[in-house]
């Protein structure tokens, strides 16, 4: 049974190196990365500089306020991570999911594979093990070049906590994609056609990471990809604070964000650090539960438009 | 010619509005912009009772000049539904390019068609007059709510500028859907394989729509504070632009990121003619014409543009008919 299992990861492996798009969409990944650091530092040292313009225009006998880039860490320089993995990331992941099992029942592989001594539940389970390694995998090549990029500039070193920080960053980054992985897997074992199975994950990401976040936070759509508008500690109206408190565990794109913010030393200190964490490990929990449902209604023979 | 165009976009209209998809992209589209529309006008609806409730008792005790009667914009309430829009309506419109060309394509009727007195041309006119039909009556309905509620939750009534000033929105938004409609169409008409082209289609949707938008403003000086930067330190409006002078190739490469997308030009438009930045609000069309001619013509290009390429790529690609 393993043996199989581990052929189907395996495999998973090589035919995700032949598909394009997967690299593509990896590349675009992978280069958000890098530009991260790059918009982060290239965004500070303005800051610092315009700050030391601003000096000789501000009225006399007004008091220069202190600037708020002075003391920033270094860590905080990669605060568009989040944004990038929260865009790309979670498209990278939805079709990584779909992929692993749309290809099989398009090609009718997976009638074939079923004849093999294999459960639906084990070829399910193999199928999500590739996709969280991918995903590893590819997390594990962001943060090598997050830290060579830290390496190389000195505006951006970080310290041995940082370091260890940036890493639980890319490890909550990594159960916030697999959430996404494993519905988009969950969606291509499932959905009745093609486009359904991409669409589907696609309006969850949209209703979790744009509708929810805005219901709970006031903020407007736009607004929601600016690391600083996020992790602002504004007093929000009364009827946002109910909303909150109803949708704020299942806003969990929303609450890897702020997690996100708190990690990388952006934001305040997380307030409802359980219930922020716990909602996006509650996404992976709930993703995982509905992928070994999703096993036992697999039907291999089913036609797929 | 123009009867089997007519005939085509007919067909197409109908067809779109059967498609259980479309229904629920459309029904999810509809409820953000109507909640932000709502929530919006009651949110006026409360600050104008709210004043007359002040002259009503002024008036009873005698004082009548006290109050100045405030100015209310009611078009920037538009702004969660220009956005909604930009991102939601974009996927809409790459899900109807994507039907109407892949439905031809598994359903083989194409071939059918093509062997009767109708040109590629015909088709692709009739598609695409068919598909700019339903992004129309989509986004006018939408106009037309806010117009209501508007008028109905928040007591205020559009004078006949602003009426002009939202259908130029209305249009805008038209223009910048049908280039994201274009977009999927073309995909689907080259791509070998018709996920593989919609899967595209979100990644250009996902790059355009968010990230270029995105680096443009998170690389905004006045971005990085909460409130705004130069607002933290106190600074006059002059003296902000003589600090930013400094930041010459920097700012160009920050605007250069944004308006490589479509999305940036529409934003600017829409929210300049909606009065939404607020140094727009209350001046006349003239004026923000001319300010923002250069976004219009953008975006009115980069739509032709797209239209042309489909028409171009659905006439010349043979295999499509296979």
């Amino acid at each position: 049974m393993f043996t199989h299992m581990k052929d189907i990861i395996l495999m998973e492996f090589a035919l995700l190196r032949r598909e394009r798009l997967f690299l593509i969409i990896s590349c675009i990944f992978l280069g958000l990365a890098v530009a991260a650091s790059f918009i982060g530092w290239s965004t500070s040292n303005t800051i610092n500089h315009a700050y030391d313009l601003s000096r000789p225009f501000l009225p006399q006998g007004i008091h220069m306020p202190a600037n708020p880039f002075s003391h920033v860490s270094h860590l905080s320089l990669q605060r568009n991570l989040s944004i990038y993995f929260f865009l790309i990331g979670s498209l990278l992941a939805i079709v990584i999911g779909y992929t692993a099992t749309i290809r099989d029942r398009t090609s009718r592989v997976a009638m074939l594979t079923m004849t093999r001594p294999l459960s639906r539940l084990n070829y399910v389970s193999a199928k999500a093990v590739a996709v969280a390694t991918v995903l590893a995998l590819l997390l594990v090549i962001s943060y090598a070049l997050t830290l060579l990029l830290c390496a190389l500039f000195p505006e951006l070193h970080l310290s041995a906590l940082q370091i260890g920080k940036l890493g639980l960053f890319y490890g909550l980054s990594w159960i916030y994609l697999l959430s996404f992985g494993l519905l988009g897997l969950l969606s291509g074992l499932l959905a009745r056609s093609q486009m359904l199975a991409l669409v589907i994950p696609v309006t969850v990401w949209i209703v979790t990471g744009f509708v929810l976040p805005q219901a709970i936070s006031g903020l407007e759509p736009t607004a929601l990809l600016n690391p600083v508008s996020i992790t602002s500690t504004d007093q929000l109206p009364s009827i946002f604070t109910s909303l909150q408190a109803i949708f704020g565990p299942l806003s969990f794109a929303q609450n890897y964000k702020v997690a996100a913010g708190s990690l990388l030393e952006l934001g305040p200190p997380l307030v409802n650090g359980t219930v922020i964490v716990g909602s996006v490990f509650g996404a992976v929990v709930i993703a995982t539960i509905a992928t070994i449902g999703a096993a036992r209604l697999y039907r291999p023979a089913e036609e797929i438009v | 010619m123009m009867s089997t165009i007519l005939v085509i976009a007919r067909k197409e209209y109908r067809d779109a509005w059967r498609e259980k998809l479309i229904i629920i992209l459309v029904g999810c589209l509809a409820l953000l912009v109507v909640t932000s529309v709502v929530v919006a006008s009651q949110r006026i609806g409360i600050d104008v009772k709210a004043y007359q409730q002040a002259v009503v008792a002024l008036q009873a005790s005698g004082q009548t000049s006290v109050l100045t009667a405030p100015s209310y914009a009611p078009l920037q309430m538009l702004r969660s539904s220009i956005e909604y829009l930009e991102i939601i309506g974009a996927v809409l419109a790459i899900v109807l390019g994507y039907i109407s060309i892949a439905r031809e394509r598994t359903s083989g009727a194409l071939k059918l068609v093509l062997s009767r007195e109708v040109t590629r041309r015909s088709f692709i006119m009739g598609k695409l007059l068919g598909n700019l039909a339903i992004l129309a009556t989509v986004v006018f309905g939408f106009c037309l709510f806010a117009y209501l509620s508007i008028w109905g939750i928040a007591g205020l009534q559009l004078s006949g500028n602003e009426i002009v000033k939202l259908c130029i929105a209305g249009a805008l938004s038209i223009l910048y859907l049908i280039i994201f409609y274009c977009l999927a169409a073309i995909l689907a008409i080259g791509a070998k394989s018709l996920t593989t082209a919609f899967t595209v289609a979100l990644v250009f949707w996902v790059g355009f729509v968010l990230i270029l938008p995105q680096i443009g403003d998170t690389m905004d000086v006045d971005n990085q504070v909460p409130g705004g930067f130069f607002t933290s330190l106190n600074l006059p409006k002059a003296a902000e632009k003589s600090v930013l002078m400094h930041f010459t190739a920097y700012e160009t490469f920050r605007n250069a990121t944004e308006v490589s997308s479509p999305t940036k030009h529409y934003e600017r438009a829409s929210f300049a003619f909606l009065g939404i930045k607020d140094i727009y609000n209350g001046k006349n069309l003239s004026e923000i014409w001319r300010d923002k001619w250069g976004n219009c013509i953008t975006l009115a290009t980069v739509a032709l543009m797209m239209m042309g390429l489909l028409s171009i790529s659905f006439i010349r690609n043979k295999e499509i008919t296979q």
